[in-house]
């Protein structure tokens, strides 16, 4: 009889010890305990990636780990931001928004361009730039012109308040070149922008297609946190 | 569960994920350090600096002889309060241990001029039995980023080491003495005591040697009276310490008092403007699918709408999964020709407006051109919550304007959703393909705090939460515990209060080392009218009551003000059953006033009659972030005698409740909570009634929507 008791007591054990372990039920985090969700918030911080360092930097430009385009020949756009290191590469996300595309990642991090690429948002990436006006700077650029811009830069902080950076720029033409991406030569225009404002000396750089508004590589400032983001349009 | 604090463990989950995070590089301005009373000071005397607003910090301090842990909350940008648990080798007390409760507060009165110094004014153990029990003026002056210096007055405690005459008493006599001991059972606010008796200066500097490294020596004027007693050696009002700052959450501290103790402490802070975990990271949404422009001359085709139902269902299919990928919950479509009515569940979003702009997003895709009116009603357990009514075309230009949420905000309605399609007033069926039954297991920490013997008592085992609903608005709910290991049991029970029945005191005798049936409900909720909300309960609503409670809000989704009452007809339950009840029956109800005065602060008025049959009424004040921390005070005054009431005098506490995002950065509906009392008595004990109505729709009612707007774009 001790036997039989002794056995259904492992047996019981077991069962405990895998319910403690991982918990279970059909709705998983229905009235979640503490211990759980300690569970659950350090199975988060732990699921966090390392800032993978595959980028192969090329003259003058940050350039893209080609691993990433995984021989593909669809319209793609390197993608890298510099205070973390990360690299990616990005698809258009859905239909066009208007005069902004929206690009993604597999990870569901994006990047929206208004008119040839001028960034006015990013998401996923966590001090993401917000919200953005970057109107006159896409104008001249488009336009090829030099010239002043205002840029508003919306920031959420952790309590999703918006806090606003007014940037006053400079833009001007400082060359043609001829850029090689992803093994197709593409002549461009070459644009800087100055901008200062809220305690910030930033310039963004521009390559812009020779032919039309394409912003075909750039470098340009995200916000206090993320720094700079480099980008680089691909196979269209 | 105001009798056994649950979710709880703050201080540890605090500081396991904190520890963990590495300081940012960037160099520090010189900020309020927190002493070893875990207020803004330096060892044991006090500066007249703040922490950033909304802070809240926890300190725990060892010295031989002295244990005290603090935790410390910045309520406005000026004013700081604390409750403190200590324990004392003071002579008294079991085995001459004093264990105590003290309240703080330290108002920052002026800041920093041109030739002027910052001023604090400072109350010290404020409320209760006091053996810390002083109060303080002090200037500091910052002469450079790394050097600041401190000069004070105080009284009471702080007045015992090179004590003058009271500078007061040439406003009146009444000043040279400071009355000892303290009023009737202790618990109250001293106000006959404060800046009385004699008063004796401090002083103290600090300076920053590095980034992270502040050294600081102090002139302390407590002489340690009731712990010299005990054995504790003085030798110099000199007070010698450094200060550490591990991490950007985590300070750590040591100290010499007098020449010749030693102490340690350590401090996690979590500042909600700037948690360590940074901004929350989110995955990025599909953006706002943008309708082609309408034929030349007219308007978009309704000729869909013939077969609207089929439309609905199609469209339910469709957008489900990718609102689960969002971490939402399609609870049903209705459409209408130039207007859909939406529910939908938030699973993963700490701020419900972001679930608001996620669900509208994916709404986009799937919607016919012809509806322009976006109608959002959010479930909350079953009940609708609000009715938001955004315009499409608006989603469309705004989706990255730099004014966007404000614009949004401006032309989005906030309205009752009773009325709209799919809305039931008695009854909301259950979606198609919902599973009627739900359940989980997993592990559950329960404590109690600051029993006689042993400052937390805790159980640990496994608990089951089983749901089976009938319509969204009606279900059995229960929560089965087992306890593997625990000692809550083991608490003092005392004899319970003279001439009333014995409600709460007796609370640890219903933990158990046998399985135990927490909940077990049949659970109602309708909407009567426009406005209104009711809520029936039947069963065994708590651990120690079952019985009835029935319960009518009146909450207009865009109003400061919501009222409502309750009332229960409860029996007290067998400790030593699994579902039986004892010989005591109670009536206890009450009516509620609850006020949004804006930027997070509330305010809640209950007056009623207590489980004891005491009659009074409660008042809670509430300090609550956008991200779901919140931090709010409690407390109850009752016809029950002071005297009648024992130790404390009234019930009173603090709640504190922390989002797991504030501690990842990553989205999360998951909170940890507790309530600290000072102490459990039968007096101001109100029933644990699960699922009431106010904080139910709460994360709806506009004000807090509007607290959290920013996140409807993110």
């Amino acid at each position: 009889m001790t036997g039989w008791k002794n056995a259904g007591r492992r047996w019981g054990v077991a069962v405990v010890a895998l319910a403690l372990l991982a918990g279970c039920g059909n709705t998983p985090g229905m009235g979640t305990g503490l211990l759980a969700s300690v569970a659950e918030v350090r199975a988060i911080r732990a699921a966090q990636p390392e800032q993978a360092q595959r980028l192969q930097p090329t003259a003058g430009f940050p350039g893209l780990d080609p691993a990433l385009l995984g021989g593909r020949t669809d319209p793609m756009m390197g993608a890298y931001v510099e205070s973390s290191g990360a690299v990616a590469g990005l698809i258009p996300a859905g239909p066009r928004g208007g005069a902004v595309a929206t690009w993604m990642t597999a990870d569901n991090i994006s990047v929206s361009l208004l008119g040839g690429g001028v960034v006015v948002g990013t998401r996923g990436l966590g001090a993401d730039l917000h919200l953005a006006d970057v109107s006159q700077t896409a104008a001249l650029v488009a336009a090829g012109r030099a010239g002043t811009a205002e840029r508003r830069h919306v920031y959420l902080d952790p309590l999703y308040r918006e806090t606003e950076v007014r940037l006053s720029c400079t833009l001007a033409p400082t060359g043609a070149e001829v850029l090689v991406l992803n093994g197709q030569r593409r002549p461009v225009q070459r644009f800087q922008e100055h901008c200062s404002g809220g305690g910030h000396q930033v310039t963004n750089t521009y390559w812009r297609d020779a032919r039309g508004p394409t912003i075909r590589q750039s470098s340009q400032w995200l916000g206090p946190e993320l720094g700079m983001i480099h980008l680089q349009r691909l196979n269209d | 569960m105001p009798h056994r604090t649950r979710h709880a463990l703050l201080g540890l989950a605090m500081a396991a994920l904190t520890a963990a995070q590495p300081a940012a590089a960037q160099p520090r301005l010189p900020q309020a350090g927190l002493s070893a009373y875990g207020m803004p000071g330096l060892i044991d005397m006090p500066t007249a600096t703040a922490l950033p607003d909304g802070t809240l910090a926890f300190t725990g301090q060892v010295m031989p002889g002295t244990w005290r842990g603090t935790f410390a909350f910045q309520a406005l940008p000026r004013v700081t309060v604390s409750f403190r648990y200590a324990a004392a080798r003071i002579g008294f007390g079991a085995g001459g241990v004093n264990h105590d409760r003290s309240f703080d507060l330290h108002w920052l009165v002026m800041e920093q001029g041109e030739y002027l110094p910052a001023v604090a004014v400072g109350l010290r153990d404020f409320i209760g039995t006091g053996i810390y029990s002083s109060e303080y003026i002090v200037a500091t002056r910052t002469f450079s980023p790394r050097l600041r210096a401190s000069l004070g007055i105080g009284w009471g405690r702080m007045a015992t080491h090179g004590s003058f005459t009271n500078p007061l008493a040439v406003i009146s006599d009444r000043f040279r003495t400071r009355p000892g001991g303290f009023t009737g059972t202790g618990g109250q606010v001293e106000f006959g005591r404060f800046f009385r008796g004699p008063a004796a200066l401090f002083a103290g500097v600090e300076y920053q040697a590095t980034d992270r490294l502040t050294v600081m020596a102090e002139y302390s004027s407590d002489a340690y009276v009731l712990e010299t007693g005990q054995g504790m050696r003085y030798r110099t009002p000199l007070n010698l310490g450094f200060r550490y700052q591990w991490s950007d959450a985590t300070t750590v501290s040591g100290y010499m008092v007098h020449g010749s103790n030693i102490g340690i402490a350590a401090s996690f802070a979590l500042n909600p403007a700037r948690p360590s975990s940074g901004p929350v990271r989110i995955t990025a949404p599909a953006p706002v699918r943008l309708r082609p422009a309408p034929p030349t001359g007219g308007d978009y085709s309704t000729a869909w709408a013939e077969g609207r139902a089929a439309m609905g269902a199609r469209l339910q299919t469709a957008l489900a999964p990718a609102m689960e990928a969002e971490g939402l919950r399609l609870d049903g479509i209705e459409l209408e020709p130039q207007r859909a009515v939406v529910r939908f569940t938030n699973q993963r979003h700490e701020v419900l407006p972001r679930a608001l702009g996620r669900t509208a997003r994916v709404l986009t895709y799937g919607l016919p051109e012809s509806v322009e009116e976006i109608v959002l009603i959010p479930m909350h357990n079953g009940v609708p919550g609000a009715a938001v009514v955004m315009q499409r075309s608006d989603l469309e230009r705004l989706q990255y304007d730099p004014d966007g949420s404000a614009q949004l905000l401006a032309s989005t309605r906030f309205a009752d959703p009773l009325g709209f399609a799919g809305v039931g007033r008695a009854w909301q069926p259950l979606p198609a393909g919902r599973q009627r039954f739900q359940w989980s297991v997993g592990p559950y920490l329960d404590l109690s705090y600051f029993d006689p013997t042993s400052p937390v008592r805790a159980d640990f085992g496994l608990r089951a939460h089983l749901r089976y609903a009938f319509a969204e608005n009606l279900s059995v709910n229960a929560v089965l515990s087992q306890r593997l290991f625990g000692n809550i049991d083991g608490g003092v029970t005392t004899a319970g209060t003279p001439g009333y029945p014995q409600v709460r005191t007796h609370a640890a005798l219903y933990s158990s080392s046998g399985p135990v049936v927490d909940r077990l409900t049949l659970d109602y909720t309708m909407r009567p009218a426009r406005n209104l909300y009711a809520r029936l309960t039947l069963g065994w609503m708590e651990r120690m009551y079952a019985g009835v409670s029935a319960e009518v809000l009146w909450s207009p989704a865009d109003s400061r003000l919501a009222l409502g009452a309750e009332l229960n007809y409860v029996a007290q339950r067998d400790p030593d059953a699994i579902l039986g009840v004892n010989d005591l029956r109670r009536v206890t109800g009450h009516v509620s006033a609850y006020y949004d005065f804006g930027h997070g602060f509330l305010g809640q008025v209950d007056v009623g009659q207590y489980l004891a049959g005491d009659i009074g009424a409660t008042v809670r004040l509430e300090r609550a972030f956008a991200n779901g921390i919140r931090v709010g005070a409690f407390a109850t005054l009752t016809d029950m005698p002071f005297a009648v009431f024992g130790e404390g005098s009234f019930d009173k506490g603090i709640t504190i409740t922390i989002p797991a995002t504030a501690l990842t950065g990553r989205p999360s509906t998951t909170t940890f909570g507790t309530t600290i009392r000072s102490l459990t008595r039968d007096g101001g004990a109100m029933l644990s009634v699960p699922g009431r109505l106010y904080p139910t729709i709460q994360d709806s009612r506009a004000q807090t929507l509007r607290l959290g707007w920013g996140a409807v774009l993110q």
